[in-house]
């Protein structure tokens, strides 16, 4: 595969894919650096690249590592003390449009719970690798998700 | 194997108990086009919570790809240099071309006012003093178009 093949047939997905990595490392400098570290890996794998059935999936499963290493590094500050009383105290927000409303309920919640969330609905990512990035145990890690869902749903059809 | 009913997949998804697996299954249902009306939010919510928020990448974004792929053996793509940042806001040059025109208005306006000649009104000598007197009659005698008063100036004072 020519460089400008792939410039035209991968590139173009940097955006989709720099939404995803924002949604998982919260941080603009360490989405783009995960991104384009992505975009390298992949050009030395352009040619495997073309044989496969479902590049755009494996693209996405190779960010996604890319994530989890970039949150490995900084098991963050963020403690889970009071994800309860956070998640307990979160309003339903005045907007209107349901995407919106979930969205700005996820964003009034802790970065780490934010996170687990997000590692677990977008990137699909099991219970032993939301532990690895985070540094949580997996019985803390189910409660964050059991919690937050139920509220969730309750907000969501208030 | 027994199949788990939605109704034990629903109670694992909200207990956080659910396998990757289960979740996926779980969400098929819900969204299945002849599911019931009442599962109609549930779906919504698991879809939304599956989408990442929309964010926009910074400015020269996949221009910064391009080249840091640049740095690897192979990848000559053509990148464009990078666009200078724009300094000047509309703003500056809407400024800039009002002052100009106000500029412009006002040397205009100093074109057409009438010029005056400040003339001396102190002589030093009575021959000074004549000559202005005589320079000031024939100015006179002209404007008034008084014939030949200017020739009779001409000697002196009787």
């Amino acid at each position: 595969m020519t460089s400008k093949e792939f410039e035209e047939k991968y590139v173009c997905l940097a955006p989709r894919l720099y939404q995803v990595a924002m949604s998982l490392v919260q941080n603009q400098q360490d989405a783009e650096d995960v991104v384009q570290e992505t975009f390298v890996k992949l050009w030395r794998e352009a040619d495997r690249l073309e044989q496969m059935q479902n590049a755009q999936g494996y693209i996405l499963r190779m960010l996604r590592n890319a994530c989890i290493d970039q949150l490995r590094l900084r098991h963050d500050e963020t403690d889970l003390l009071h994800v309860e009383e956070s998640i307990a105290d979160a309003q339903p927000p005045p907007q209107t449009d349901a995407k919106d409303r979930v969205h700005a309920i996820l964003r009034s919640l802790p970065p780490k719970t934010q996170r687990i969330v997000t590692m677990r609905h977008v990137a699909e990512c099991s219970i032993d690798e939301i532990c690895e990035a985070t540094g949580e145990t997996p019985s803390n890690v189910r409660q964050i998700l059991s919690r937050t869902r139920k509220k969730m749903i309750e907000m969501f059809k208030f | 194997m027994k199949t788990p009913t939605i109704d034990e997949l629903r109670k694992k998804y909200y207990d956080g108990d659910a396998s990757l697996e289960e979740e996926r299954l779980l969400k098929r249902l819900l969204q299945a086009p002849d599911a019931p009306p009442e599962w109609k939010e549930e779906a919504e919510l698991m879809e939304i919570l599956s989408t990442p928020p929309e964010v926009v990448p910074p400015a020269g974004f996949e221009h910064r790809i391009l080249e840091r792929l640049q740095r690897e053996p192979d990848f000559n793509a053509e990148v464009q240099p990078t666009p200078v940042k724009r300094f000047f806001r509309p703003w500056v040059y809407a400024t800039a071309v009002a002052a100009a025109m106000m500029g412009f208005v006002f040397i205009m306006q100093r074109n057409m006012e009438p010029e005056y000649t400040v003339y001396s009104d102190t002589c030093h000598t009575a021959e000074e003093a004549k000559a202005e007197i005589e320079n000031a009659l024939l100015l006179v005698a002209n404007t008034l178009i008084l014939g030949d008063v200017a020739d009779d100036l001409g000697g002196p004072c009787d």
